[in-house]
């Protein structure tokens, strides 16, 4: 890891420890040998109030590259996970974590939260990732609510 | 132009609240925005300010005139102009404020838009070296080296000034010129200040707005070097000196908050930029601070300007402790702790600070002391590194003081009041014990002293046991009768997942023995049933809640089952199991009506059903305490059903409701994870959890659909387990639960059909959902008890290849029954959930048995049955889902004809009517085709409709308008010209075709990409890389007859050939794609 990549990520983690939203939450994973890894962390970002994601606290998986923040770190959330614009791999389409579209290094965890949080109740039906969320999204919205529901009882914490 | 008297009415107008010009404000802002930067510019701002009969506002408008000329491109030849008329005006209203502040006091926003449009032009005169040429040749100002110093020449000219609207032009602007770089000797300067104290406020104010402009100008440009070594070498020694006398010699309690700003800024901006060659120390500075600080108390000024100093303090070591020395931070760790790492210090300073915690508790100012804990935590941050060295190296030295200091640390963690409600001191030590805990876990062995570990536990001992009791749940208790504030119960909840963690980091230092064994033995050393609560009392349990709650998070990962460290330790603590359980029955029994109870209600319960899911592992080894586990988990779900039909009924507020949906989440997935866990200590229990499970079957149960696919995983997790019975013992309870479910579907589908309802509908939806709940539990992946099976295992095979009790027979018949049904046979989601049941075992092997392991020719049947009955378009992506599991789990058993046969009557009977115009289908059939091409090709390729009806088909779809369309038949194209499944004679085959239909090929994927939208582009990159890579000659060929057809534009498309050629790599192919792209179709990049 380059001393760039570490030097960001010891500052976010002070930031995130300071200042972070209600409900979410990250930190980063341990190695085997008990050190912390600061190139992989996990992470919570619970459904906004008032929507259908309300009742879960969804994971993530956050890795950052060696290159960050030069480049964006790659956002997972559970394999299989049922939203439009996630992969069936469970990676995020999301156009801040694209070092093509609008990842700029000024971006921090809590912002790439934030966004994850707002993307779930507002799919990008212009990025669609997986099949079959998208077109529940698209074609029935009634099949999808019912799915989400559910996934969200999945995640409750 | 408009006439003086014109504009003026208009800036009137824009500002007066009721304007009486006809003129709307948006067109009036249009209309002085077009004079502002008009060549007139200039002259208006002049004329604006230099009549004293306008009102401030146009003054201001004045001003505001002047910046934005300042900004106009042509404002470098005007400089001297600009400069001219703004340091006049500035002198002058500054003049006449000093001379009479309260009548001219409107004036003081016109003259700080004075000082900040200067505070550009220091920055653009110094900055300007591009300009020398331009410079010499008007011969402009070069270099400007301190404004303050030209202010103080020019105020220095006293009652003279009101003079300089009668003096000609040219003498006026001598005397400008002159003052610009004038020298202004120290004593100059104080006697200045001293002379009326306007001044001392204007030179103050107007160093602030310069540091601050100069802050904004470095944060939005590069680099400004030489500003930054003019400021350095004149205007911060004008300004220190300032500062440095207004802090010496101004009493206390006559201190202006002017001068806390200007040292803001000046902080800020030193801290941003300093370099290697320019430092600019503030020591003395801050030096003067410290000693304000400790003038400030209770009598003098109520200990505002400590307040304010804090807060500057603060700035400091949250973002560039260094600007401090090491100096100066040994006085503030004095200070602020009664003690000092090194020992030097004078600690008498740490009554200062006592008196001013007591002012601010005494006062309750609860966010004046977040703001002193955030900056003490912060400063402590600073030195945890040093800190731990000192503590628990070799290099250790000076113990008695090192304790000291750890025990003042742990005062302060343990500050006497309630947390969040009344401090913040225990909140911010969290972040302070992780980093020492995190800096204590990187420090090599052999670097550690010999008593390191006693040291590090005996300290991280005590943190706990002082955090346990701030955790607890009676300061939320608290937090809620106190006006049950949001956002106030959302920090209390940080807090507690804070500590949580650190606990976790903790345990890494302190393992079983000091902190799990610590918290279990404090959780089940004594029987807790004694402890009564009155209803509304629960705070004896309060503590158990909380250690359940960190311990919960230590043994979260832990597997109990193999562990016998966890019998020794619950055998000494036998009332371990029975407490968490009393927890959750007391949570149980809390009144919800009570509006403090439902949150505290589910904190009782989430956290102790989440420590009997982290714990039930245990119950492998000693099963004694499962029974009464089980029992009162199921008591809890009599509980949620009882008050989910009370909350039907009545009319209960939607956050009650909640709470008890999140209940009973808890409660079954807890119950799940103990079946999971424990399915081989539960046979005994069957028969009860069928009993359950055929309660909450019921219509009227009022249980979610996530409830009984639960129930329904735990019933199948228990008769999983009992493999050594064989199959038939297992196909008994199978059969009992199908028939169960069978018997509710009946009731539901007899009702008369006019009247069902959408709850119904879910009902037996929900019924095939928990068979396929109940079929994955029956999929066993743990590879041990797999070796038992082993041995059974071809009877187990003949037996569910025979399935002589007729699972799958009842399982089709229940799917043919509801679908047959008309109210179920319009929606698709019956459909989905048929085919999630029959594709179920499609994922396993050959090999493995499993009930639900419908024959190739089962599914093919149901598939062409319903497919036709069904609603085609909603229902085709499910079943092409089953469909692409089962070309992929029988590819070795399926020929080339047979599917041929599938693809015609799934696909080609309903093109022309259906696929053709919908994307969503289209896009189905091309990942259905893709996805064989992925598991055995050859099936594919030597198809009959290969040739006839998808390569024909499938060229003609590149150019389609439809984004998904285009992303799955550029994927279709590439997989054919590249498969790595290929067999050799596949290979041979479609290169054969490829190269037959290459031209055309190449033509649609190159008029695709042509009008396709900027976004699509991608889509077409990986398919002409895998043609470029595959077939090199050939499309270069292809490409060079194709391009000249699509559009007229031989340079580019031959610049394009060659690039793609010898480019490597999907980016930079990407890159050459994009570029052709934006050529031809002679759009802007960006």
């Amino acid at each position: 890891m380059s001393s760039l990549c570490l030097q960001r990520l010891q500052e976010e983690r002070k930031k995130w420890r300071k200042d972070h939203p209600f409900g979410f939450y990250a930190k980063p994973t341990k190695k085997a040998d008990g050190s912390m890894n600061l190139q992989k962390w996990e992470a919570g970002v619970p459904g906004k109030e008032g929507t259908i994601w309300q009742e879960g606290v969804y994971p993530l998986t956050i890795e950052y590259p060696d290159e960050y923040p030069s480049k964006p770190p790659k956002v997972r959330l559970p394999a299989g996970f049922y939203h439009p614009n996630v992969y069936p791999s469970g990676t995020i389409c999301l156009s801040i974590l694209n070092e093509d579209q609008d990842w700029r290094p000024a971006i921090t965890l809590k912002q790439i939260c934030l966004g994850i949080q707002d993307l779930l109740d507002a799919p990008n039906i212009k990025s669609p990732a997986q099949e079959p969320a998208f077109r529940a999204f698209s074609k029935n919205k009634d099949e999808y609510k019912k799915k989400i529901l559910l996934q969200a009882k999945q995640y409750t914490q | 132009m408009s006439s003086i008297e014109d504009v003026v009415a208009l800036i009137d107008a824009l500002y007066s609240r009721q304007h009486s010009s006809q003129l709307g404000v948006n067109e009036i802002q249009s209309k002085l925005q077009e004079i502002q930067k008009s060549s007139d510019g200039l002259p208006l701002a002049n004329e604006l300010l230099s009549n004293p009969l306008y009102s401030s506002n146009v003054r201001y408008f004045g001003a505001l005139t002047l910046t934005v000329q300042s900004n106009l491109e042509s404002a470098k030849l005007n400089r001297h102009e600009l400069l001219r008329i703004n340091l006049l005006h500035l002198t002058m209203l500054a003049h006449r404020y000093v001379e009479n502040p309260s009548q001219c006091a409107g004036n003081y926003i016109t003259i700080k838009k004075l000082m900040s449009n200067l505070s550009l032009l220091f920055h653009d005169i110094n900055e300007a070296e591009t300009d020398s040429l331009v410079t010499e040749t008007a011969g402009l100002i070069a270099e400007w080296w301190n404004p303050i110093n030209t202010l103080v020449q020019l105020l220095s000219q006293g009652n003279q000034i009101e003079e300089w609207t009668h003096i000609d032009e040219q003498s006026r602007d001598g005397l400008i010129m002159q003052s610009l770089n004038a020298q202004l000797p120290y004593q100059d300067l104080i006697t200045f200040i001293s002379s009326n104290p306007r001044y001392n406020q204007l030179l103050l104010t107007f160093t602030e707005i310069i540091v601050e402009d100069l802050t904004k100008l470095q944060t939005r440009r590069h680099s400004t070097p030489r500003i930054n070594e003019i400021v350095h070498k004149h205007l911060y020694i004008t300004t220190m000196s300032l500062l440095n006398v207004n802090l010496t010699s101004t009493p206390v309690d006559q201190i202006d908050d002017t001068i806390f700003k200007t040292v803001t800024a000046w902080v800020t901006y030193v801290s941003l930029t300093r370099s290697g060659n320019i430092s600019m120390d503030l020591s003395e500075l801050f030096q003067n601070l410290i000693n304000l600080m400790y003038q400030s108390n209770d009598d003098t000024d109520s200990f505002n300007v400590a307040e304010r100093i804090i807060s500057i303090w603060s700035y400091i070591f949250s973002n560039d402790t260094t600007l401090m020395n090491y100096e100066l931070r040994e006085q503030i760790e004095a200070t602020f702790l009664g003690v000092t790492r090194s020992g030097n210090a004078d600690v008498s300073k740490n009554q200062w600070l006592l008196q001013y915690m007591n002012h601010l508790v005494t006062n309750e100012m609860i966010t004046e002391l977040k703001e002193l804990s955030i900056c003490i935590v912060d400063f402590l941050q600073i030195s945890s590194l040093d800190l731990c060295n000192k503590l628990f190296t070799k290099t250790a030295n000076n113990e008695a003081i090192i304790q000291q200091y750890i025990k003042v640390l742990l005062q302060l963690t343990n500050f006497p009041l309630l947390p969040v409600l009344q401090e913040s001191f225990s909140i911010r030590m969290v972040d302070f014990w992780l980093d020492l805990a995190d800096s204590y876990l990187n420090l090599p062995n052999e670097a550690l002293a010999p008593n390191a570990i006693n040291v590090a536990v005996d300290i991280f001992q005590q943190v706990i046991n002082i955090y346990l009791p701030k955790i607890s749940l009676l300061n939320k208790q608290k937090i809620i009768e106190d006006g049950n504030d949001e956002t106030l119960i959302h920090e209390f909840e940080d807090f507690r997942s804070a500590v949580t963690d650190l606990s976790q980091s903790l345990w890494s230092i302190l393992g079983n023995e000091h902190l799990t064994n610590i918290l279990i033995s404090g959780i089940g050393s004594n029987d807790a049933s004694g402890i009564v609560t009155n209803g509304t009392d629960f705070s004896s349990y309060y503590q158990i809640e909380a250690m359940c709650s960190l311990l919960n998070k230590l043994l979260v990962d832990m597997d109990l089952s193999i562990s016998p460290w966890i019998v020794n330790i619950l055998t000494k603590n036998p009332f371990f199991i029975q407490n968490i359980l009393l927890l959750f029955k007391t949570g149980l029994t809390m009144d919800q009506q009570n509006p403090n109870n439902g949150p505290l209600k589910l904190d009782f319960i989430r956290s102790s059903s989440n420590l009997i899911g982290s714990t039930c592992g245990y119950f492998n080894r000693d099963p004694k305490e499962l029974n009464s586990c089980i029992e009162t988990l199921f008591q809890g779900l009599e509980t949620c059903t009882a008050k989910n039909t009370a909350n039907k009924n009545n009319n209960v507020p939607e956050k009650i409701k909640e709470i008890d949906d999140k209940f009973e989440v808890i409660v079954i997935k807890t119950i799940a994870t103990v079946c999971d866990v424990c399915r081989k200590q539960l046979p005994n229990y069957l028969v009860h959890f069928f009993n359950v499970f055929n309660n909450l079957l019921q219509y009227e149960s009022n249980v979610s659909q996530f409830t009984r696919g639960k129930l329904a995983r735990c019933i199948g997790y228990i008769i999983e387990c009992q493999y050594e019975l064989g199959p038939e013992t297992q196909a008994k309870y199978i059969v009992q639960f199908l028939d169960m479910i069978n018997g509710y579907v009946d009731t539901c589908l007899s009702s008369d059909p006019s009247s069902i309802t959408s709850q119904q509908v879910d009902y037996i939806h929900t019924m095939l959902e928990c068979i396929s709940e109940f079929g994955s539990s029956m999929i066993n992946n743990n590879e041990e008890e797999n070796e038992q099976l082993l041995q059974q295992l071809p009877h187990y095979q003949q037996f569910w290849a025979a399935d002589p009790s007729g699972c799958r027979t009842r399982v089709m018949g229940l799917i043919e029954k509801i679908l047959t049904n008309s109210i179920y046979s319009t929606n698709s989601s019956f459909i989905e959930v048929a085919c999630l049941l029959l594709g179920k075992t499609l994922i396993l092997k050959e090999v493995e048995p499993h009930f639900l392991k419908f024959s190739m020719a089962d599914i093919i049947q149901f598939v062409l049955k319903h497919l036709n009955e069904h609603n085609y378009v909603s229902s085709l992506p499910f079943f092409v889902y089953l469909l692409e599991k089962l070309v992929s789990h029988y590819k070795d058993n399926l020929s080339a004809n047979e599917f041929d046969y599938l693809f015609k009557e799934i696909f080609l009977k309903y093109y022309s009517q259906y696929i053709a115009s919908d994307p969503d289908l289209l896009q189905s059939m091309i990942n259905f085709i893709i996805s064989v091409l992925d598991v055995k090709p050859s099936l594919v390729v030597n198809s009959s409709e290969w040739m006839n009806f998808i390569l024909p088909t499938f060229v003609k779809l590149l150019p389609s308008n439809e984004k998904f369309t285009i992303f799955a038949v550029t994927k279709f194209w590439t997989k054919v010209v590249n498969n790595r499944k290929y067999t050799q004679q596949d290979l041979q085959l479609t290169r054969q075709q490829i190269i037959m239909i290459g031209s055309e090929l190449v033509y649609q994927t190159m008029f695709g990409l042509y009008n396709t939208q900027r976004s699509d582009l991608n889509s077409y990159t990986d398919l002409l890389r895998a043609l470029v890579a595959k077939f090199p000659i050939e499309t270069k060929a292809w490409l060079i007859e194709t391009l000249p057809k699509i559009c007229n534009n031989p340079t580019v498309h031959e610049k394009f050939i060659n690039k793609l050629f010898i480019t490597r790599g999907s980016r930079a192919a990407g890159n050459v794609i994009l570029t052709w792209w934006l050529d031809v179709t002679s759009l802007p990049s960006y």
